[in-house]
């Protein structure tokens, strides 16, 4: 006898044209949107040419405001960065591993803010571009930099941050990057041109425990969660979590094969 | 250095001479309005009371070649660094242009050259050899005309004897009509401008943040 209180799901089909329908179906807006923004980032490069071209006077500082804006805007990045690093960590520790490939985009947009902040000169470090790019090390004065300066520690502070993320929270775009590339590469290959072995091995590891219902290891997967969640999980065919960065980035190639519904949840 | 605030009239022919000693820029009204002049020294001009009976003081601010100078650890590549015989120097050569010791002198006495620097003529004509032009991205302050030391000193070599008092004269020093500014080493008890530092008028700018600076001003009579 059907429980009258138990809560009516829609279909799987529903829900993944809900939460991906944005993915797929791009309107007029979304291109007046896009040409918003990159007029907004061509303005960046306009302004930054007119600093390197005349020099860095024409960012409007002065005595005593010598840093001005950049600081600001370091300062931001420096926030919105950790913000994006502190709620991947918490989503981490609590195992919401269904949010996995929001990290990993999320994770990229912070090797990008990595990138911009250095290459862009971010910090108020002056009139050279390639300040903090090439960095004081070893110097072109045959002098070592000055240790005690705070700068030098934002140096640190920051190169440290670009290569944590590029190596280690993103493993299967270290193509892009060259370090590690072979494995990573490989993954992201077969799963792109080959995706049905990969799922059908994906699904042979993870039915067989299931069966007894034993905690196979991924407990995130438990099965006594109900609810929104569970099917929100389900959403990325019980994705496994080395599987759901590929999944994701298979979507993003517009496979619906991998966006399907599961046949169980 | 000894500056008496009882001699200043805020003529500021030091500026001036400043100006024409190191080859500072000349940035035009427009960059002067946002504050982007040049002068390693100037004149801070305060009104007291009100009119009529009102009163303008005035006080030549220079870098005050702090002993523990908060300008110096923060340089990333040690542009700015004390020299063994105790001054605070900026190496242009290796400045970079972070403005981290502009950003952490009390005094703001520290000046970022923002663009190429022109000078309308005829003030072309007249850059002192001895002293070098600065391009855009440095920062630079007052050296206590550290040209005039060293060939001061180079003298006294060639002719075998110790610099004696009153050799060295920075330009501002040798230009106040009034004699406000008294330079010499404050080490030998014996000169005028050790003697002058031990006054009871004796104060230095902000020596409560421990920067300990080595310019001494005298209190003006009545303040």
């Amino acid at each position: 006898v059907a429980d009258k209180h138990a809560p009516i799901y829609p279909s799987e089909a529903q829900i993944n044209r809900d939460l991906l329908g944005p993915l797929f179906n791009t309107g007029p807006k979304y291109y007046v949107m896009l040409a918003v923004l990159l007029a907004v980032t061509g303005m960046v490069f306009v302004a930054w040419f007119f600093q390197l071209a005349y020099g860095i006077g024409m960012a409007g500082k002065n005595r005593p405001s010598f840093w001005g804006l950049y600081i600001t805007t370091f300062v931001f990045w420096i926030g919105i960065s950790h913000a994006g690093t502190l709620i991947s960590a918490i989503l981490r520790v609590v195992q919401a591993e269904w949010r996995r490939p929001d990290h990993a985009v999320r994770r990229s947009d912070h090797d990008v803010r990595a990138v911009h902040g250095l290459a862009l000169s971010h910090h108020p470090s002056g009139p050279r571009v390639a300040v903090l790019l090439d960095g004081p090390l070893p110097n072109s004065r045959y002098l070592w930099p000055n240790f005690q300066s705070p700068l030098m520690w934002d140096f640190i502070a920051i190169n440290t941050y670009l290569t944590g993320s590029v190596t280690v929270s993103l493993p299967a775009d270290d193509s892009r990057y060259g370090g590690g590339a072979r494995q990573g590469d490989r993954l992201a290959q077969e799963v792109v041109s080959h995706p049905g072995a990969r799922m059908a091995r994906h699904r042979a590891r993870m039915d067989t425990p299931r069966k007894g219902d034993l905690d196979h290891g991924a407990h995130h997967h438990s099965r006594r969660r109900v609810g929104a969640h569970h099917r929100v999980v389900g959403l990325r065919d019980d994705a496994h979590a080395d599987v759901a960065q590929h999944d994701f980035r298979a979507v993003l190639r517009r496979r619906r094969d991998f966006s399907r519904a599961s046949r169980r949840c | 250095m000894t500056v008496d605030l009882d001699r200043c009239t805020g003529c500021e022919a030091c500026v001036v001479a400043c100006h024409a000693e190191n080859n500072l820029p000349i940035v035009g009204p427009e960059q002067a309005a946002i504050g982007r002049t040049h002068q390693w020294i100037r004149v801070e001009r305060y009104w007291e009371g009100d009119f009529p009976n009102i009163r303008a003081r005035f006080m030549p601010v220079m870098c005050q070649q702090c002993d523990a100078a908060p300008c110096e650890p923060v340089c990333p590549v040690n542009a700015t660094y004390h020299t063994p015989d105790g001054l605070n120097a900026q190496v242009y050569n290796r400045c970079v242009g972070t403005r981290f010791c502009a950003n952490n002198c009390p005094y703001t006495v520290r000046y970022f050259t923002w663009f190429t620097p022109e000078w309308p003529s005829p003030l072309n004509e007249q850059l002192n050899p001895d002293v070098s032009v600065r391009t855009s991205g440095i920062m630079e302050k007052c050296t206590f005309c550290v040209q005039r030391i060293r060939r001061a000193q180079d003298t006294a070599k060639d002719e075998k004897r110790e610099v004696r008092d009153g050799e060295i004269q920075p330009a501002c020093a040798q230009a106040c009509p009034a004699k406000v500014l008294v330079f010499g080493d404050l080490s030998d008890p014996d000169s005028q401008v050790s003697q002058l530092a031990h006054s009871r008028r004796g104060y230095r700018l902000l020596e409560e943040l421990g920067t300990r600076p080595r310019v001494v001003y005298l209190k003006e009579a009545g303040a």
